[in-house]
């Protein structure tokens, strides 16, 4: 007898709305169905072909009860699925047994850990968002409220998932879902922080788990109630009782709603006791104690009677932990119950009752059994993860229409629950599926449909978003219209995009257009990669004659005046180097020349609405005249080539003129940063970014430099400055010069207590004065020695992550009397050496003092490099070199 | 069973009661009234820039500069046309919050919590280039120390209120104290027992005063005159007397509970404050100040001081006077309708009142735009003979007698 079949057929999101032709949709369906997997053939597209997720871990992965109906009855337990149904010429017997063999194999080949965990209402909240906007909706189907899917029939389908995962172990597949699903169909979605998990969460909010009560934490200005603005719900599920220890770590101001079942033992009056600051508590119906939450009191003690029957009593309280030295109890006592708090034992979080996961215990016979059938049914077919060997049906080239597999009514081949439809786009596609050559255009669409990238992006000839899908796609700057919300056009893209930004973006996760809520998804390299170059070679458009530059610096100049607030005001929508524009928050146009091709550049200026229709990009030069016909005699290409010559400098570029200074980061550009305040040097520290990407921060209080490193320079927020990039390079405290009675004294530092110093040393700092790339010169006052101090940044000779520039430090000592020897601590680290002639190296730091010099290393804690000097009456210098 | 259904009702009232009492922006209701004869014009600030000012100054070609607590300068061209049509310009940046700025021979003079800064522009780009340090020798080490500086004094002096470390300690050279910058970069402390100083300034006679929040030994705020040798009620900064050449540590300490008339009796050097600030009905946070000097073109309340609250958005005016030695005054609402944010309040040479407050928005306080602000007499110059009668009951028989 056979099962009753849902005909819904496989689903392959978009291929039916694509507008690639029927062949190359039966073409789609051959290499999504695997159908090379039993019928070998040595043409290409058979290795292109999906494959079956991976089995050796399905017992971790996956509900055993959830795997067991899915082998019975595939396309019953998840309709659209495209695992065939492969026991249909066994009767209903034989298929259960044959199934729970086939699971006992499954389990056996490797421990399993699956285990089922308590849904956190709170996560899914978030996760509903989430997986309505990262852009899951793109393939799966969006659900309503209640969790009903509302496109299910051109969805790829999910199935009931509280039955088949645990948060775990969904979290675990999002995470990385190609280690399962190796070919990509089901993309890495990028999630961030707690995202895979709030997915999870909602997801699997209908499980179920046996506990004792169901809770849910907020936080923030809880006194004034679970309502106000001020308080946020953190996190929900189960807890063992009403200890607050049981929920981890509270902290102040945090409210707990408890809610579950009592089972009173014996009717009788029962008292409740509770120390609280505030809080509701209510039984069988009734409030017993009410006391609203105060942030300005301590707690106080409580109590109320009830008399309750036997039996299953409901039981709510929300406890408010604020006010003065927030503590809690809560104890009940009754007949025969001594005063104490509510046994775990004593609780259900449900009413009715909720089997507890038993984990599964394989049976080594079965699973010997089942392996042999993974084998005959051809499971190893596709499933190739296990070890088990194949078993090849007939040859694809010898298929034929409408036989086996793609006849409507054989019982004795794997059912497809194909449709019509698809029968026949498939039969269409069979005699030509291993001879057909396919053109880069061809290629291009059956991947674009085979990963559903029309799910997201439009393209001409190809697809583009389903129309019922489109209103999902949503974004942070609704200035930007459209575009702020939906994924970008792919039409002409490989004349766009340089190869290098499109690989970085398909294949290692970069992105540009960060306001799109919707993820760009990862589908591994051997599944997408060929994309690059297609696009590269069928993506034309025609070549624009590049102006003749003559004077470069005349060109950049122009672009930017261009850019600037008083020209064509670019940063008044674009983002510009990090720091964000004032209004529409377009797209970070400072590395825009390393991902668009310069030709496309000049053409999209010329005209942005043939590539968009909708942009809110204006037209600068308006049937071919600028809009500045001062500049550049208005030569339109001349300007558009000065735009692109200016941008080609990067961060580097001189800084626009009407820069937003809003962002708290601090980013360098052509001249020299410098932020001050409480940080990294002590309190009255003065950070400094220089424009080869190397910065310090110097300590004004004992005028010593206290870090060095490489990379983005520092954020501010007002009175403190906080270090952004890497490769640190920190010294200890200390003053820079001292006269060391001896070498066995200790280098002096300012204590907590001594007030006087470093004044009582001789020094008072002088203040700086910047340079015309507004690198400072720091002065001070040692003894009867000024003192100027200059770091100069060095280009560096190669290109590491970070650059390999340096500092070439001056020091510029004057006095009107010669200076007897007095010691320079030039660098102190945890190990200093030397290295050779004049080369030291103190951690990570190299040191380079003239060779004339006799400095010291000295070791201890921290180790030194001391620079003894004498100094005559006048000028000296003194040039060392901080490499890292 | 026992419900507390009383005690709910006690407090849903105790809590109606003290939120009406604390509704901020709507100190006195009287900002309608007020309106009429003090209009407040907003002046645009564009969104690329970071405002929030700290401190302000006027420069001799009659610009507006700001001082931020980003750290910046902005010297604004226009800003006292009506309407206003504002022009920033960034003079100085990178700098730590400031809170004083005084322009003096072509040099910007600001003091922010570590030092006294001398900022100047040598190339002619009206881009500050040199940041000379005028003095650093006060301690600053924790997150709490604020640093207050004034004008110029007519000796060409900048005077700084130090904060304590926090409400009750001084852990830090010359936390709590008032201490006077020379030109030449000289410090000398001048007096002690600071809590938590806001704006330092003079009153018409010239006397030093400066803004005391309430906080431990200070009930409400208060404006204390700097006196030379005082000692202004907060004992914590008595240890640093041992680093003042010429003063000696008090031979007493203030006890507590008690009163500071009755210590007054007790500690010789102490100073009691000039004016009290009833506690919310005239003040929470006021942080800045400034004397009328306009001649009259802010309307009848020249040679008062006016001071800015940061938390009830509101401006206060205040009156000083000597009497035996000692100074004391009153203090008068003035304008309510603002934001909250005020730091700090300056006189244009058209005698408007410039101040900025801020917006709270959706995204957090203080971030986005901030509305500078200028008020400016009009009504008093119509109505002169209506206005005493700004405001109805008590309030209004002080406004009619103003003490000087």
């Amino acid at each position: 007898m056979l099962a009753a079949q849902v005909e819904v057929g496989p689903v392959i999101p978009g291929l039916e709305r694509s507008e690639i032709g029927p062949q190359m949709k039966g073409l789609v369906l051959l290499e999504e169905l695997n159908c090379a997997s039993c019928h070998t053939s040595d043409a290409p597209f058979a290795n292109r072909s999906k494959k079956a997720p991976q089995l050796s871990d399905v017992g971790t992965r996956v509900h055993p009860e959830f795997l067991e109906s899915f082998i019975l009855d595939p396309q019953g337990t998840k309709p659209g699925t495209t695992m065939p149904n492969v026991m249909g010429a066994m009767n209903e017997e034989e298929k259960r047994n044959t199934t729970r063999e086939l699971v006992h194999f499954l389990l056996s080949l490797k421990p399993n850990h699956f285990s089922v965990q308590a849904p956190d209402s709170v996560a899914a909240e978030q996760g509903e968002k989430l997986f309505h906007s990262r852009g899951c909706i793109a393939c799966h189907s969006p659900r309503d409220e209640e969790g009903n899917e509302l496109l299910n029939e051109s969805s790829a389908p999910l199935g009931a998932l509280e039955k088949k995962y645990s948060v775990k172990s969904l979290v675990g597949f999002l995470q990385n879902p190609l280690k399962v699903r190796p070919s990509g169909r089901m993309p890495n979605m990028q999630l961030q922080g707690r995202e895979a998990e709030q997915i999870a969460h909602y997801l699997l909010r209908k499980t179920k788990v046996p506990g004792s009560l169901n809770f849910t934490l907020y936080q923030g200005r809880v006194w004034e109630g679970l309502q106000s603005d001020s308080v946020e719900a953190a996190r929900a599920g189960l807890v063992d009782d009403f200890k607050l220890e049981s929920l981890g770590k509270v902290s102040h101001q945090t409210a707990i709603e408890y809610q579950g079942w009592i089972d009173i033992p014996a009717q009788g009056e029962y008292t409740f006791h509770l120390k609280m600051n505030g809080g509701f508590l209510r039984v069988d119906g009734q409030d017993i104690v009410v006391e609203e939450p105060s942030n300005r009191r301590g707690p106080k003690d409580f109590s109320g009677k009830i008399t309750l029957a036997k039996g299953l009593r409901e039981i709510s309280l929300t406890y408010f932990h604020t006010g003065r030295e927030p503590s809690f109890s809560f104890e009940m006592e009754g007949p025969g119950l001594d005063r104490k708090p509510i046994a775990s034992s004593m609780l259900t979080s449900s009413q009715e009752t909720v089997p507890a996961f038993e984990p599964f215990v394989v049976d080594q016979d079965l699973a010997a059994q089942g392996r042999l059938h993974f084998e005959k049914l051809g499971c190893a077919n596709c499933h190739d993860d296990v070890g088990a060997p194949s078993r090849k049906r007939i040859e694809f080239s010898n298929l034929r229409k409408n036989k086996g597999c793609l006849s409507s009514d054989s019982s004795d081949t794997p059912r497809f629950s194909l449709t019509d439809t698809q029968r026949n786009w498939i039969n269409g596609a069979l005699k030509q599926a291993e001879t057909i050559a396919l053109d880069d255009h061809q290629e291009i669409g059956k991947t674009l449909v085979s990963f559903n990238c029309i799910g997201c992006h439009e393209r001409s000839g190809v697809g583009a978003i389903d129309p019922a899908r489109e209103s999902y796609f949503t974004g942070s700057k609704p200035e930007l219209g459209n575009q702020g919300r939906i994924p970008p056009v792919l039409s002409h893209v490989g004349a766009k995009l340089t190869p290098e930004w499109m690989r970085d973006v398909l294949l290692r996760g970069q992105r540009q257009r960060h306001y799109l809520d919707a993820s760009m998804p990862q589908y591994g390299e051997s599944n997408v990669g060929h994309l690059v170059e297609k696009f590269g070679k069928v993506d034309r458009l025609e070549d624009v004659e590049l102006p003749e530059i003559s004077d470069i610096l005349e060109s950049k100049n122009a672009g930017y005046e261009m850019i600037g607030a008083d020209g064509f005001s670019c940063i008044a929508c674009h983002d510009y180097n990090g720091q964000e524009a004032g209004g529409a928050g377009a797209l970070d146009i400072v590395h825009v020349t390393d991902r668009i091709q310069k030709n496309w550049f000049h053409l999209y200026m010329r005209d942005p609405q043939r590539f968009h229709s909708t942009v809110i990009m204006p037209n600068y030069w308006p049937g071919g005249k600028s809009v500045r016909p001062k500049l550049l005699n208005g030569d339109p290409a001349k300007q558009i080539e000065a735009l692109w010559n200016y941008l080609e400098d990067g961060p580097r570029a001189k800084k626009p003129r009407g820069l937003s200074r809003q962002s708290n980061e601090i980013r360098v550009s052509d001249v020299a940063e410098i932020v001050r305040g409480r940080g990294t040097a002590g309190f009255r520290g003065i950070g400094v970014g220089y424009p080869e990407r190397i910065n310090l921060a110097f300590d004004s209080e004992e005028m010593a430099v206290r870090l060095l490193w490489k990379g983005d320079f520092a954020s501010v927020n007002h009175g403190s400055f906080r270090v952004i990039g890497g490769e640190k390079i920190t010294f200890p405290p200390g003053i820079p010069f001292h006269r060391l009675e001896s070498l066995d004294d200790d280098w002096p530092y300012k204590g907590e207590t001594d007030y006087l110093f470093p004044q009582d040393h001789g020094y008072q700092f002088g203040g700086y004065e910047l340079d015309e790339l507004r690198r400072p010169a720091f002065r001070y006052q040692y003894g009867k020695i000024s003192v100027e101090e200059f770091f100069e940044d060095q280009a560096g000779a190669n290109d590491s992550a970070n650059g390999s520039a340096w500092f070439r430090r001056l020091l510029r000592f004057d006095t009107l009397e010669a200076q007897e020897m007095f010691h320079f601590r030039a660098a102190a680290g945890s190990k200093a050496t030397r290295v050779s002639d004049g080369v030291f190296s103190v951690d990570q730091l190299e040191l380079t003092i003239p060779t004339s010099i006799e400095a010291i290393v000295r070791d201890g804690e921290p180790s030194e490099i001391l620079i003894p000097l004498t100094l005559p009456a006048g000028q000296t210098n003194l040039i060392l070199e901080y490499r890292w | 069973m026992v419900v507390f259904r009383n005690l709910i009702l006690f407090l849903a009232l105790f809590a109606a009661l003290s939120v009406a009492a604390e509704d901020l922006g709507e100190a006195w209701g009287t900002a309608e009234a007020e309106a009429e004869y003090y209009p407040i014009v907003n002046i645009a600030i564009p969104p690329e820039v970071p405002m929030r000012p700290g401190s302000f100054e006027i420069l001799p070609d009659g610009r507006l500069a700001a001082g931020t607590r980003r750290g910046d300068i902005y010297f604004i061209e226009g800003a006292f046309e009506n309407p206003p049509v504002p022009k920033y310009h960034l003079f100085a940046s990178g700098q730590d919050e400031i809170f004083g700025l005084s322009w003096k021979d072509g040099v910007m003079t600001a003091t922010q919590f570590g030092e006294v800064t001398q900022i100047s522009d040598l190339d002619g780009d009206e881009v500050a280039d040199r940041y000379e340090t005028l003095t650093n020798n006060w301690g600053y080490a924790q997150g709490h120390e604020f640093a207050f500086g004034s004008k110029h004094d007519p000796e060409g002096n900048i005077w700084v209120a130090l904060g304590l470390s926090g409400s009750y300690h001084s852990n830090n050279l010359f936390r709590g104290w008032a201490v006077k910058v020379t030109a030449e970069g000289k410090m000398i402390p001048i007096c002690s027992g600071l809590r938590s100083p806001g704006g330092v300034g003079p009153n018409a006679e010239g006397a030093m005063f400066c803004i005391e929040s309430q906080g431990p030994w200070n009930g409400s705020c208060s404006l204390k005159h700097l006196k030379p040798g005082g000692f202004l009620g907060h004992p914590a900064s008595y240890n640093w007397y041992r680093f003042v050449p010429g003063m000696e540590t008090p031979a007493v300490e203030p006890n507590t509970p008690s009163r500071l008339q009755i210590e007054k009796k007790r500690v010789e050097e102490l100073v009691p404050p000039a004016i009290r600030f009833p506690y919310i009905k005239m003040g929470r946070s006021i942080s800045g100040f400034r004397l009328n000097q306009t001649g009259g073109k802010f309307g009848p309340f020249e040679n008062q001081i006016f001071l800015g609250d940061y938390t009830l958005s509101i401006i206060l005016r205040a009156t000083t006077e000597q009497v035996n030695g000692v100074w004391q005054g009153a203090c008068y609402p003035f304008r309510e309708g603002l934001a909250t944010g005020i730091m700090n309040v300056e006189f244009s040479p058209k005698g408007q009142l410039i101040a900025e407050d801020s917006q709270q928005t959706a995204n957090g306080p203080f971030v986005a735009r901030s509305l500078l602000r200028f008020s400016e007499s009009t009504g008093a110059e119509k109505h002169p003979s209506r206005f005493g009668r700004l405001r109805s009951g008590k309030m209004d028989s002080i406004l009619r007698s103003p003490s000087r």
